[in-house]
């Protein structure tokens, strides 16, 4: 194991704000992406009144 | 969405063996895969970007020069790559479409150009937290980097210019008129390593060199490029499919499918 426990694992050798900057603006894009996607995909589906959305 | 229900694995390849036609080429023939391959490719992206986090984060060793900092590198570097191919892939589909007058690709281009800035805008961010520590700043007028940024304009560009045109064939026209004159940008961007026009560093990946980085690094950095590859194929298809519903809307394939019963 090179990380001394989970802290040590955290502050990324003194880059903390650098790395897990640049991880969560990632998570946070793809989520967003995805979460825009799906209401999309309902306003759409809504929009056409189908009777099975899942079509 | 049921992952096993109406997956028509044994249609697949039942499109190609028609030699008259490719049924995958219009809407309506595509449609099905948009609905059924999105679950399997984002279930493949999770699983490449889990493996790929692990190999980075608890299998590659720091850096001997930038410590831990270099961690950047495993999002960066495939978010990057991914602007890059989602920009050609968008110039190819934009190009057939104008070309071959067909239906799908412009749709598939508007599918494209979202995650293609998403990923633009991931790479800029990423590599201004990665600059500041290891150059000392946030951000420098570097050929590489404003091509990267240029990028993003062109993503926004042609998404822009498809929601401001209301006439869709005009708009697609438009949009790739922008795309193809902006594909320039592409080749500036790679030969910039190259010539050495940029602070970045030299490519430590190629084709016709052994890597400059241990093993684990490269391992890390080519599983999260495939995870993120499959996280586009995923969101492309979801969103091709609100395209296709969206402009195919009044057309009598999709009001038949409306009203078939469940």
């Amino acid at each position: 194991m090179m990380w001394d426990g989970w802290l040590d694992f955290l502050e990324m050798g003194g880059y903390a704000l650098y790395v897990w900057g640049s991880y969560a603006a990632g998570l946070a894009l793809a989520l967003t992406e995805f979460v825009l996607l799906l209401l999309r995909k309902r306003t759409i589906l809504g929009h056409l009144g189908w009777k099975n959305a899942d079509l | 969405m049921p992952l096993s229900a109406n997956f028509p694995v044994r249609d697949l390849f039942k499109g190609f063996k028609n030699r008259d036609r490719c049924r995958y080429c219009s809407p309506q023939g595509f449609y099905p895969l948009t609905r059924a391959l999105p679950p399997w490719f984002a279930a493949a992206s999770l699983f490449l970007c889990a493996l790929g986090l692990f190999v980075g984060f608890f299998v590659a060793p720091a850096d001997a020069q930038q410590g831990d900092a270099y961690r950047i590198m495993f999002i960066h570097v495939p978010a990057a790559w991914m602007s890059m191919l989602i920009y050609l892939l968008l110039a190819l589909c934009v190009g057939v479409g104008l070309a071959f007058n067909a239906r799908l690709p412009p749709m598939a281009a508007q599918a494209l150009a979202p995650t293609g800035a998403m990923f633009a805008f991931l790479a800029l961010w990423s590599g201004s937290l990665w600059a500041k520590p290891i150059w000392g700043a946030w951000w420098v007028w570097d050929t590489r980097l404003i091509s990267e940024f240029i990028l993003l304009f062109l993503y926004s560009g042609f998404i822009a210019l498809q929601a401001a045109i209301d006439d869709e064939h005009l708009a697609d026209k438009v949009g790739a008129a922008l795309v193809l004159a902006g594909i320039v940008n592409i080749p500036i961007n790679v030969l910039s390593v190259e010539s050495r026009t940029t602070l970045l560093q030299g490519a430590s990946i190629s084709l016709s060199s052994p890597p400059g980085m241990a093993a684990s690094m490269l391992a890390g950095t080519l599983l999260m490029a495939v995870g993120f590859f499959l996280y586009s194929c995923a969101v492309v298809l979801l969103r091709l499919r609100c395209v296709i519903l969206e402009r195919e809307r009044d057309s009598n394939w999709v009001v038949a499918r409306g009203n078939a019963s469940p």
